[in-house]
């Protein structure tokens, strides 16, 4: 490691298993699933039963912030990753502007909480909806300054105005892939000398009517009420939803050590690409994949035989993940890395996904043992050989390379280092 | 020279734009737009595409009626009721043919997108009925709600709805197998994906990258909310001169819809292949003000801090700058902040530049913005001009610059910077350098 190395020096996570990284790192080491049937809403005639919520309290962590009542759900979960993340780093106060902040955010299209009252307003008398009452009532339900949370970089602003952080920034949409695209981001802008400090990370809560629907609608979720997450498992049906929000620290390892701060890992290359195939089913070879893996070895002057594990996009989903497990394959043909993936435990977590996979590559690297590949008992015939099946195992592990997919054909990989 | 060398001996490859397609309320296709442009013609009327009678605000930049081609064959069809897919591949169309082969000469993961495109949200008349059918004496049945969106909403609807849309769209149709890449941040979006490809391209992740914006803000269910803002000029009965940035007498500005798309190739790349170059992609920066939720600091930190890093980005003194297309809104506050910020970043260069904002004739384009006026900027070098500000007729003691009051002009420029500034505190900044037109082209 040189001095211009990029290193995560801190972590923050709120997830389906509550606020805080610890929480998450040690229910994914332990294999707890957070899979559970939906509390939010009353989804008894929903079409989708099951999902990984962030609990009621969690969300609720947030509240305490200004300008919490117009926060959407991903924002409130930003909010409270971002602040736990920025804690756990002790930075001193910025003094010369010199921060940046990128963020992968999911959906912003609006909730019940957005909608519901102001179509409420505009019914009839005969409860029908009408046109010229909403425009004249509806419009009214809510907080004028909730149409900010339509706007995805508000989240952005709220991390920044909460923190004082100043400086470069950027918030990407690119659903799935949107945390690793917000994560390389930042990592080049501490290379390049754009800040010397980044914050990054992804949010994503979409457990409710609108967000749910999406998915569901294009076939990609498992139904029935004992829908089950089983990355590259032969019985795998669909994805179950997951949420959260991880934030990470970036900075040089030598402003690092300059402040006395102990690195986690190293990020040493990403490289971005697409399948082009499909609007939202996978190419089979997992051709995208292919080469954003073979992208970062590339990069980094590496050998296939370099990694030791592997956190996969795998969610459960037949297409996508044997079109990684395909890529995984061709790539490392002979190598066998061990393979892991989270959505077993928290399911497909969309725009935070990436964030959630380098969380979990660091503390692979740091504690050198790799959690396991959850809910998943009879692996798919081409599923990657060194799959983590039902408990983690401790191995040596000096490469992480981290996967995200997105609906659309994007992909994104990450390869991180073991810090010595 | 083709290559400039960092300080610190990294060499860093240079970005130009080989192609260009627009579609705006002042015309479709880059000539009519300009020739618009260049006449002072205002695009915003009385809202066409829907019954606005009931709304507050009945009056928006939109597109003129037009064939736009086909859209592509994909495996979903596109659901042409998207107006901002159609723009968005209508632009592309445009872009990729006035840019010769550029993308057929590197190998599909040598190509990368950069774009921003909105979420498009249902209309209330789709959206009413679906929540009336799940109202309970309690609230909502929102399993019930959720049932009949899945139910009844067509899937190409629900697909192209997603905010990525755009982006898997052109991935798609155009074989881009390298970096795909949305940024949505407000009105910022558009500047800031052309600043993504240019990193993306400089950076040597790419070699072709096709970035813009589309957007189409227009929808019943967007307009009466940023009214709610106190963002949107009132001056429903005349559209034609309700944004008039910098004027005394500006009330908000007018929402808009339309694409820019731009093809950038990295400049030997370009010359290899005797591409056309209409300038270079010489300098960006973006800067989050943690100042305030939706305006910029009085002193105008984030804007300024903004220029001032694309300038140096660029390489170039504050004095190098000939011309520069405002962000110019038309609201009361933007126009004396951006003001202020070029003062600040220009000093006294400031009372000697044409800043102009289109913003008068088209509205604000929301995420395309950045993109039909990096577009515009590009055109203004090449051809020398300075677009109008329109409207402008009682100057802003405050606003004190020269902004080319509604009459184009000729310019001398060899630099010129895009300022757009978004919501939250969001500012990014493109620097363009004209290209000289080879003798005897065009």
């Amino acid at each position: 490691m040189n001095q211009r190395s990029v290193v995560i020096t801190a972590i923050g996570a709120v997830s389906p298993f509550g606020v805080g990284s610890e929480l998450l790192q040690r229910a994914l080491f332990e294999g707890r699933c957070a899979i559970r049937p939906i509390e939010r809403f009353d989804a008894a005639k929903a079409p989708v039963r099951v999902a990984a919520e962030v609990p009621p309290l969690a969300c609720e962590t947030a509240s305490d912030c200004r300008h919490a009542r117009i926060m959407s759900l991903p924002m409130k979960l930003a909010m409270v990753a971002a602040g736990e993340c920025l804690r756990n780093a002790a930075l001193p106060p910025d003094e010369s502007r010199r921060r940046a902040c990128y963020l992968g955010i999911g959906r912003h299209d609006g909730t019940i909480e957005d909608f519901g009252e102001a179509f409420r307003r505009s019914l009839d008398h005969n409860g029908q909806f009408d046109r010229g009452i909403y425009y004249a009532k509806g419009v009214r339900a809510k907080h004028p300054l909730r149409l900010l949370t339509f706007i995805p970089n508000i989240a952005v602003t709220f991390v920044c105005l909460e923190h004082g952080i100043e400086g470069e920034a950027n918030t990407f949409t690119s659903e799935g892939v949107a945390s690793l695209h917000a994560i390389a981001e930042a990592a080049v802008a501490i290379r390049d000398g754009l800040a010397d400090v980044a914050i990054c990370g992804g949010t994503d809560g979409r457990v409710d009517a609108f967000g749910l629907a999406r998915p569901a609608a294009l076939g990609l979720l498992a139904s029935g009420p004992d829908a089950v997450s089983r990355p590259y498992d032969r019985r795998r049906e669909g994805a179950i939803q997951g949420e959260g929000a991880v934030f990470l620290v970036l900075e040089h390892a030598e402003h690092a050590r300059a402040r006395g701060a102990q690195p986690l890992a190293e990020i040493t290359a990403h490289c971005h690409g697409a399948d082009a195939f499909h609007p939202y089913r996978a190419h089979p070879e997992g051709r995208g994949l292919a080469a954003t893996m073979a992208g970062v070895l590339e990069r980094a002057g590496c050998e296939p035989m370099d990694v030791d594990l592997i956190v996969g996009a795998a969610a459960s989903l037949p297409d996508w993940d044997a079109a990684e497990a395909n890529a995984i394959n061709a790539v490392f043909s002979g190598c066998e890395p061990a393979v892991t993936a989270l959505a077993g435990h928290i399911g497909r977590t969309s725009a935070a996904a990436g964030a959630f996979g380098v969380a979990a590559g660091v503390w692979a690297l740091r504690d050198q043992i790799a959690s396991p590949v959850l809910g998943t008992e009879l692996p798919d015939e081409g599923a990657p050989p060194g799959l983590v099946l039902r408990k983690s195992v401790s191995r040596h592990i000096e490469h992480v390379i981290v996967n995200a997919t997105a609906v659309g054909g994007q992909c994104s990989s990450l390869l991180l280092r073991r810090v010595s | 020279m083709l290559l400039t060398v960092a300080s610190e001996g990294v060499v860093k490859r240079r970005v130009v734009i080989t192609g260009m397609g627009a579609l705006s309320p002042v015309g479709v296709g880059l000539d009519e737009m300009w020739q618009g442009l260049m006449a002072g013609r205002s695009g915003v009327r009385t809202i066409e595409l829907y019954d606005a009678s009931a709304l507050p605000v009945r009056i928006a930049g939109q597109v003129p009626k037009c064939d736009l081609g086909p859209l592509p064959a994909t495996a979903v069809a596109v659901p042409a009721s998207s107006r901002r897919l159609s723009f968005t591949v209508a632009a592309t169309r445009m872009a990729m043919d006035d840019a010769g082969p550029a993308l057929e000469s590197v190998q599909p993961c040598r190509r990368g997108v950069s774009f921003a495109a909105n979420e498009s949200h249902p209309f209330p008349e789709l959206l009413g009925p679906l929540y009336a059918s799940a109202v309970t004496p309690g609230g909502f049945d929102e399993g019930l709600l959720m049932r009949s969106v899945v139910e009844s909403v067509p899937v190409e609807e629900m697909l192209y709805q997603e905010a990525h849309a755009a982006l898997a769209l052109l991935s798609e149709i155009l074989d881009v197998r390298g970096p795909v890449v949305s940024c949505l941040t407000a009105c910022a979006s558009g500047t800031q994906a052309i600043g993504d490809g240019f990193r993306m391209i400089r950076r040597g992740e790419a070699d072709v990258c096709v970035a813009g914006g589309a957007d189409s803000m227009l929808s019943p269910l967007k307009i009466p909310a940023y009214n709610r803002l106190g963002a949107l000029s009132k001056r429903n009965d005349e559209p034609a001169r309700a944004s008039r940035p910098f004027d005394l007498d500006r009330d908000g500005f007018v929402l808009g819809e339309g694409a820019g798309v731009l093809v950038l190739e990295e400049l030997e790349h370009a010359l290899e292949r005797g591409a056309r170059i209409y300038a270079e992609v010489a300098g960006y920066a973006a800067y989050q003000e943690a100042h305030h939720l939706t305006g910029a600091s009085p002193e105008a930190r984030g804007p300024a801090a903004a220029m001032r890093r694309a300038l140096e980005d660029a390489g170039i003194a504050p004095g190098a700058i000939g011309y520069v297309n405002a962000h110019g809104t038309s609201t009361p506050d933007n126009d004396v902040v951006e003001t202020r910020a070029l003062k600040a970043v220009l000093g006294s260069h400031a009372y000697r530049t044409p800043v102009s904002s289109t913003k008068s004739m088209m509205g604000h384009l929301v995420a395309a913005a950045g993109a039909v006026e990096a577009i515009v900027t590009v055109m203004a070098l090449r051809e020398q001009m300075a677009p109008p500000t329109i409207n402008l007729e009682r100057p802003d003691p405050q606003c004190d610059l020269d902004y080319v009051p509604n009459h184009a002009r000729a310019l001398v420029a060899e630099y010129a910077m895009s300022n757009s500034f978004g919501f939250g505190g969001q500012n990014a900044v493109l620097v363009l350098r004209r290209w000289p037109v080879a003798a005897g082209a065009d």
